[in-house]
């Protein structure tokens, strides 16, 4: 069964068409991936996904575990179990990182019909994440994100995955910026939270992050265009040829 | 190393047949309020004056509490203080806020009918805060009970700190009722309008840290001047939080006037619906290797407004002085406004300044953040404001103080989103 399902979907910034006719099918349980170079629309594509005001959908449909997704709100679609990591997560001067996640823990918590977390539920549950991920706990301490590396900023995305649980992720560009024992730690984050039911879609540029995971379908946006989809044998291809071969046999 | 904390010219003998009325006509017989024409009345002047003109030559006093148990501090009245510490009380009383020269005190000076004089001794470090009620919101008292009738009052404070010493003072000034649920003003109701003046000094090696905490009501008119002498190496802390007034106007005047010595002041404004805040600060460095730091967020509502204006003055001669001033609006409104007017005046070459402000609407990113983590727009938006008052709450020193202005600001913002 597929948990989401995207059908000629046109997506613009202003008038500047961003997507342009994308059809995607994520089952559940599946891992996809999303390369593409600069400017081809991944971050936009997941951006839309998770409710993103900046863009203007044109045409197109979505379906999310059966339901509308474009008919939801934002902070609906989190309910439903969609997650989006952020490229560039914000910086929040002022609001402490474990008053942050405890909020949201418990905002999915409360329409999940779950009992929500009191400071100290938040404190011993969080330790065992917070170690997972490689995290020193005054990071919980801090604003969050506020003078964070690069790095603690994209496990802290993760963090919030891994308290979240959704259904399905999607992940932009976690790997950037991050070094070698990181992206081992984040990977293995991803990985551990994989089962039958929970969905991803990353959007990467990279194989290397591919190489801790197993994805099972790799696809390639170019100019706001699925142009090709295949196993994961297509990521090293795309490493070792690049994207020019696609681009010429999409003007032939 | 007294002298810079003279008041204006060499205290007089003092005069043993001098009586409390003689002594207040002395005071008064300055030419009262001029209506300046100084750039920092430029958004209030209009406002807050329309009603000077019609002040009464008797005013309402305020109930002003004092703790009982004092470790080794004073607290007399004026009328107290001139029969038992004139020394204390004469030759100081308009001196620091004359230094401003501004129409707050002069006006005040004009009406007051008695006042609080605080006296830290030398030496003397008080570790519990020293909290000073100035208040109408008395039940036992008639003349607070009654909701008709113009009120004026005119609260006057005087604090010394001795060399060496150390303390904390909480200023509580409350005005008009007691909040309603709806925060409106009781039926028939006529504003009350005040006019407070703080004169600080701070004798060698004293350290003060301050908190004023200013609220009233949907009708209290009110303008307050906290103004403060340094002498050399003290330290001034000063922690200001404004809500729940429909006009307020505070000016804070540091002067510097010792060697080494150092200002830091922060504050909140909560400017609610249709409430006008306005906030003056100006700071002198009248010496070498002085300090001055100044960081003030406020949030305004729908048709509210809140200014900033901060001057700082670095003296001839004020070689080595350092100075920072900022300010940060967060307007929840279309219908919010702010004004911001940072000005910084510089005699001299070896000083390092600086200034930058603010202002503008919740960040569109960060709603989108939280809302994507499954918060609802009101929450988020609830979130991001306590966020951007955590600015200035983060910075308080840990305990009750902290905690009751968390609370009160947890309390008040979901009137104003």
């Amino acid at each position: 069964m597929n948990l989401l399902e995207i059908k000629n979907l046109h997506v613009s910034v202003g008038d500047r068409p961003v997507l342009q006719g994308i059809d995607l099918e994520v089952p559940a349980g599946e891992m996809h991936v999303i390369m593409g170079p600069n400017g081809s629309g991944k971050s936009t594509l997941v951006q839309t996904l998770a409710g993103s005001e900046t863009y203007t959908i044109r045409q197109g449909q979505v379906r999310f575990a059966g339901e509308d997704l474009l008919a939801l709100k934002t902070e609906e679609r989190a309910h439903r179990g969609l997650f989006l990591a952020f490229q560039y997560p914000v910086e929040i001067p002022g609001l402490g990182n474990a008053l942050f996640l405890r909020t949201i823990v418990n905002a999915i918590r409360k329409t999940r019909g779950l009992p929500e977390w009191d400071a100290l539920d938040f404190l011993s549950r969080s330790r065992s994440a917070l170690e997972q991920m490689g995290m020193k706990p005054e990071l919980l301490e801090r604003a969050v994100n506020q003078g964070f590396s690069g790095g603690e900023k994209k496990r802290n995305e993760i963090l919030q995955m891994r308290l979240l649980e959704p259904r399905l992720a999607l992940l932009d560009e976690t790997d950037s910026g991050l070094d070698i024992d990181a992206l081992r730690t984040v990977a293995h984050g991803i990985e551990s939270m994989r089962d039958s039911q929970r969905s991803f879609l990353l959007v990467t540029h990279y194989q290397r992050m591919l190489d801790h995971l197993r994805p099972d379908r790799i696809h390639v946006l170019i100019n706001g265009r699925m142009v090709q989809s295949g196993d994961a044998d297509l990521a090293p291809m795309l490493e070792k040829r690049g994207y020019d071969w696609l681009l010429k046999e999409q003007r032939a | 190393m007294n002298a810079p904390l003279e008041p204006g010219g060499a205290p007089k003998p003092l005069d043993q047949r001098l009586s409390w009325e003689d002594w207040c006509s002395g005071l008064r017989a300055k030419p009262a309020l001029q209506t300046k024409r100084d750039e920092s009345w430029k958004y209030t002047r209009t406002r807050l004056f329309e009603w000077s003109a019609d002040t009464p030559p008797t005013s309402l006093r305020p109930v002003i509490q004092v703790p009982k148990r004092r470790s080794g501090w004073r607290a007399l009245s004026f009328r107290q203080a001139f029969q038992k510490a004139p020394d204390l009380l004469l030759p100081w009383v308009g001196q620091v806020a004359r230094a401003s020269g501004r129409v707050l005190s002069e006006w005040n000076t004009q009406a007051f009918e008695d006042g609080l004089l605080l006296e830290i001794p030398d030496g003397l470090v008080v570790h519990e805060p020293i909290e000073i009620v100035l208040s109408t919101r008395n039940p036992t008292d008639p003349a607070c009970r009654s909701e008709t009738g113009a009120r004026h009052l005119f609260p006057r404070v005087l604090i010394h700190l001795g060399k060496g010493s150390q303390a904390s003072v909480i200023e509580r000034h409350r005005w008009g009722f007691e909040p309603r649920p709806d925060r409106s003003a009781p039926p028939g109701s006529q504003p009350q309008r005040v006019n407070t003046v703080t004169e600080i000094l701070l004798a060698p090696d004293a350290a003060l840290t301050h908190y004023l905490e200013q609220t009233g009501d949907g009708n209290t008119q009110a303008a307050s001047l906290s103004a403060i002498r340094l002498g050399p190496d003290s330290h001034y802390t000063g922690y200001a939080f404004d809500a729940s007034t429909a006009l307020l106007r505070h000016e804070h005047h540091v002067v510097l006037s010792g060697p080494g010595s150092e200002a830091r002041l922060e504050g909140l404004t909560l400017a609610g619906r249709g409430e006008h805040h306005d906030r003056q600060t100006w700071i002198v460095h009248a010496c070498p290797g002085t300090s001055s730091h100044q960081c003030f967020h406020s949030i305004v509502a729908g048709q509210g407004m809140s200014i900033y204006g901060g001057q700082v003055h670095m003296k001839h001669g004020a070689s080595g002085c350092e100075a920072t001033q900022k300010n940060h609006h967060l307007l929840l409104d279309p219908t919010a406004q702010s004004r911001s007017r940072p000005s910084l005046e510089i005699a001299v070459d070896d000083v390092r300044c600086s200034h930058g402000s603010t202002s503008g609407a919740l960040d569109p990113d960060s709603l989108f953040y939280l809302r994507s983590r499954g918060l609802a727009e009101t929450q988020a938006r609830h979130l991001l404001t306590l966020a951007f008052a955590g600015g200035f709450l983060e910075k308080l020193p840990p305990g009750a103080l902290k905690t009751a202005w968390q609370e009160a600001v947890s309390r008040i913002l979901p009137g104003m989103e």
